[in-house]
């Protein structure tokens, strides 16, 4: 069964055409990155799937059910999404910040219970915030803040997660360790993936699959090794590339 | 005698001043959550004087007077409304658009009252101004107040986590799977009811409010579940004290209330607009 299933998906943003007749399948385990250039909507792709703004047409499933017809909460179980950028910072610790992610699955009536408390603790920790945990999240730098919205992600211990740039603002050896670890894990656990990722050469390193959004409505997708090609991603980012191989990775550069 | 002054006058109004605090003060947080804002009061953004001139507006009309209270919540009501969509305009919530916002709005409404009052009978105008003013009478605060207040108080522990989660942004808040319009209707109509229920008996009492949970916020913090019921009881208490005060000090004269509360209010509101800026404390 697929993970996640999307039948000839149609978005617009005004009378900018995202994508026309997507039909995409994510199978657990898979990473799927999601390319283009800036303004083509990989943001509102990965806002339609965690089904937070209504495709023009077309269906979305998550394990063969469709997402619409989720209750909220369920959904909430389901789907988890990272955000860009968190929205007008307000000021709560490390724990709770990660603890809200948990929300789906507490009860109104009971609460947290141990087992969320140690799921918070255990996600914080895999993100290497120990220290931080009672931290205010707006005395954090920016690179501290995405772990802990990271360890917000895992917390929430959804089977489909989408992230957008989620190594935005962080160190390099966090960006490798990270996306290294977390999705290492993930794959492992039947997981499915899709991530929008600024730099060309981490999505292809990190990736198994790419979908690249044209910008004209098309769409090119499929396995890493065969989509990321020096012609394909220089029409795709309106820029000549070139290859450079290093060992058995290639590596892609402005010309 | 005094056994009469207590029962009679006394003690009705103290409870009265105590649902009418707790009222305001739990109307403040629900605003605060609606518009992200720890500015948001009802008397500085112009829901209590939209309430005010609604209920004026009946009274003028010489409506039955069971029809005041109804218009009072469809005036808070409407004048948050207004302020939403007038101050939506932009995207996400503007602070300072927000607030300029409803402090014309409450200007408005100002007007609007001043324009009422000077359609009134003289003998009906010193009896409005005062309750303009924000005055309590001696009076029980009346069955159906208290279970507006006790109504939120229960409905809001219910919510209380959505709430806190509403405040980490709206997008933030659906993806975790609460249904945030909903949400935010039952917000709207508990801040309508609990301003009305407290303008029909005091008249706008300004910063209520505002002062309670901030002050209870920098105590014991953001988390709702604890927020709500104390800002209640502070709410309450502290306009038992503003009564008292203003019942005491140029005695035998009174002050209304709504001006002690407004002596206490405002330099505590220029600070915090001045120091804290948008950000809702911890």
């Amino acid at each position: 069964m697929m993970r996640l299933e999307v039948q000839r998906l149609n978005l617009q943003i005004g009378e900018q055409k995202i994508c026309d007749d997507l039909t995409l399948k994510v199978k657990p385990g898979e990473v799927w990155s999601v390319l283009g250039r800036n303004g083509v909507g990989k943001t509102t792709l990965l806002h339609t799937l965690a089904g937070l703004r209504d495709p023009l047409g077309g269906q979305i499933k998550l394990d063969g059910v469709a997402l619409n017809s989720l209750a909220t909460k369920t959904r909430g179980q389901k789907v988890s999404i990272l955000f860009q950028q968190s929205q007008a910072p307000i000021s709560t610790d490390a724990y709770d910040f990660v603890m809200s992610a948990r929300h789906p699955w507490i009860s109104r009536w009971a609460g947290p219970t141990r087992d969320d408390q140690d799921i918070v603790v255990e996600s914080l920790s895999q993100m290497g915030l120990d220290a931080l945990m009672h931290r205010d999240v707006n005395s954090l730098s920016g690179g501290e803040r995405r772990r802990v919205e990271l360890a917000a992600t895992v917390a929430q211990n959804a089977q489909t997660i989408l992230l957008d740039e989620p190594v935005n603002h962080l160190d390099l050896h966090y960006q490798i360790n990270l996306l290294q670890g977390a999705l290492t894990k993930w794959r492992a656990e039947g997981r499915a993936v899709v991530m929008v990722m600024h730099d060309l050469n981490l999505a292809i390193r990190f990736s198994d699959h790419l979908l690249c959004l044209c910008g004209d409505g098309s769409i090119l997708q499929g396995e890493t090794s065969a989509v990321a090609t020096t012609e394909n991603l220089s029409t795709l980012l309106r820029y000549p590339l070139q290859a450079l191989t290093l060992g058995d990775r290639s590596f892609f550069i402005p010309a | 005698m005094t056994t009469m002054v207590v029962l009679e006058l006394r003690l009705p109004r103290a409870f009265s001043a105590f649902v009418v605090g707790g009222s305001l003060a739990v109307a403040g947080v629900m605003m605060q959550v609606l518009l992200r804002n720890p500015l948001a009061d009802p008397y500085v953004l112009g829901v209590s004087g939209g309430s005010a001139a609604f209920a004026l507006i009946v009274m003028l009309l010489g409506l039955p007077f069971s029809a005041v209270p109804i218009a009072a919540t469809m005036g808070a009501g409407f004048s948050i409304v207004l302020l939403i969509l007038l101050a939506r305009a932009s995207g996400d919530w503007g602070s300072s658009r927000l607030l300029l916002t409803g402090i014309v709005l409450a200007s408005g409404w100002g007007a609007l009252i001043g324009f009422f009052l000077s359609l009134g009978e003289a003998n009906q105008i010193q009896g409005m101004l005062f309750w303009l003013m924000g005055d309590l009478r001696p009076e029980w605060p009346g069955f159906i107040r208290i279970l507006v207040l006790l109504a939120v108080l229960i409905g809001g522990l219910i919510v209380a986590r959505d709430l806190d989660l509403l405040l980490e942004g709206d997008l933030r808040a659906r993806s975790l799977g609460l249904n945030t319009s909903a949400l935010r209707l039952i917000i709207l109509l508990a801040a309508s009811l609990l301003t009305a229920a407290s303008v029909t008996l005091a008249g706008p009492v300004g910063f209520i409010g505002l002062v309670v949970p901030h002050m209870m916020r920098l105590i014991i913090g953001s988390r709702h579940r604890l927020l709500i019921p104390v800002s209640a009881l502070a709410g309450g208490t502290l306009l038992v004290i503003a009564e008292m005060i203003a019942r005491t000090v140029i005695a035998p004269q009174q002050l209304p209330v709504g001006v002690i509360t407004s002596f206490i209010g405002v330099p505590v509101f220029l600070y915090l607009l001045r120091r804290r800026g948008v950000s809702i404390p911890s």
